[in-house]
């Protein structure tokens, strides 16, 4: 090990020792003068430089951490309090809006309903109990009126379709009862153009403001009845 | 009921990650507060400002504490934390810095008077020293890092910190130890 760099190993690292440094000090009384004064000069080195440090300096840091933890914790909270009362806020909304306006309700799946619960009126004798001005009194105050008949009106009566007030007509058709609900159109009302449940089939058409519900038997033909009616069928 | 028992079992387990944080902090406060203390003195000059890094320094390590998996990086990673923020206040409060006195951080120890005045002239040589030659020595002698672990603190190439370790001790013991005898000659 040569002189610079015994030189530059004191003065960078001067703690570690390896055997090519050992070789250096047993070989030179004066290498060895110089290590040691190295070593002195590291002890006092580190000496100065471990500035005293005041004892509740610790305490202090945790004081400090504890206060920070509390204020989140409370941040927290207002935060959480906050999203509860939001959701709760959409929720109630949300709630609300649904029940007041029902999106997109059924006509057809009603209409089948409406039949199977009042189904006694399919039973009644198929003869003409209802007149046609009869009827197109009725018929009058949804602003429609039918100008023939294509076959005899058992029944006739208003009836609240899905809070809509509609009519409730029963005509005695060649091939059996077939019931017919004029409905003012609404929007948000559906009416498909087919539907049928295990007892009753019925088809739906839209015609000017109203809409159309046919109800009958799976076995009953209902599309010639509906061109022949919605035909006859006008505005005043 | 049975929610109710799974409920309070991750309630207790949650309670009990807290507290198993809260003790990894503190024995982390206890052990290195006093090394980083000092660390951050020798890189502000000012025992006020230095506390205050250390508080923002130890409050920033709480936070992100669960981002510390190696304990034994705990050092390194406090250090790493502390040149940021002290960066930080730089970019903060750089109209406030002022013509620092060297002197601040030099207070009398219990040591004879020798000594004493021994000590003293040593940091405030050490407190002379450029920054860039300092920060490297303190990892060096405070925290007995070795050069490349300096190296990558600093993020500075391992042989750089070496010259750089090699001229804060040349600067330091030139400073401390005896002028040389050429001296007379020039006087001669």
């Amino acid at each position: 090990m040569d002189e610079l760099e015994f030189r530059r190993r004191l003065l960078t690292d001067p703690h570690i020792t390896d055997p090519a440094l050992q070789q250096a000090l047993a070989l030179s009384a004066l290498k060895t003068e110089q290590y040691q004064q190295a070593q002195q000069f590291e002890q006092r080195l580190s000496q100065a430089l471990a500035l005293p440090v005041a004892p509740d300096i610790a305490d202090k840091i945790l004081l400090r951490q504890q206060l920070a933890k509390q204020q989140q914790r409370k941040r927290q909270n207002r935060w959480q309090l906050a999203s509860a009362a939001s959701i709760a806020f959409v929720f109630g909304i949300g709630l609300a809006t649904l029940s007041v306006s029902p999106q997109s309700v059924d006509l057809g799946q009603h209409a089948l309903a409406h039949v199977q619960h009042e189904a006694s009126l399919l039973l009644r004798p198929p003869t003409q109990s209802v007149s046609l001005a009869g009827l197109n009194q009725k018929l009058a105050t949804l602003g429609a009126q039918l100008n023939q008949t294509p076959a005899d009106i058992v029944y006739a009566n208003f009836c609240t379709f899905n809070g809509v007030r509609s009519l409730h007509i029963v005509f005695a058709s060649p091939e059996g009862a077939i019931t017919l609900f004029v409905i003012p159109a609404q929007s948000g009302h559906n009416l498909p153009q087919q539907f049928a449940n295990e007892r009753y089939q019925g088809i739906g058409h839209q015609q000017q403001h109203w809409q159309l519900a046919f109800v009958g038997t799976p076995q009953q033909q209902l599309r010639p009845f509906m061109q022949q009616l919605s035909q006859q069928l006008s505005a005043i | 009921m049975l929610s109710r028992l799974r409920n309070k079992t991750t309630s207790t387990t949650v309670t009990s990650d807290r507290m198993n944080k809260q003790r990894r902090y503190e024995a982390l406060v206890r052990a290195l507060h006093g090394d980083l203390y000092r660390y951050a003195c020798w890189l502000v000059h000012d025992p006020v400002v230095a506390e205050d890094l250390l508080q923002e320094t130890f409050l920033r390590a709480w936070k992100a504490l669960d981002s510390l998996n190696d304990e034994h990086a705990a050092k390194a990673w406090l250090i790493t934390i502390l040149r940021r923020e002290n960066a930080r206040r730089f970019e903060r409060k750089q109209f406030e810095l002022s013509e620092l006195d060297h002197d601040t951080t030099i207070d009398a120890h219990n040591l004879g008077p020798a000594q004493q005045t021994e000590q003293h002239l040593l940091r405030q040589k050490i407190a002379q020293l450029s920054p860039e030659y300092r920060e490297p020595l303190v990892l060096q002698v405070l925290y007995g890092f070795n050069g490349e672990e300096i190296a990558a603190l600093l993020k500075l190439n391992r042989n750089t910190v070496m010259t750089r370790l090699f001229r804060a001790r040349k600067q330091l013991r030139d400073a401390v130890t005896e002028p040389p005898k050429s001296w007379e000659q020039h006087n001669g």
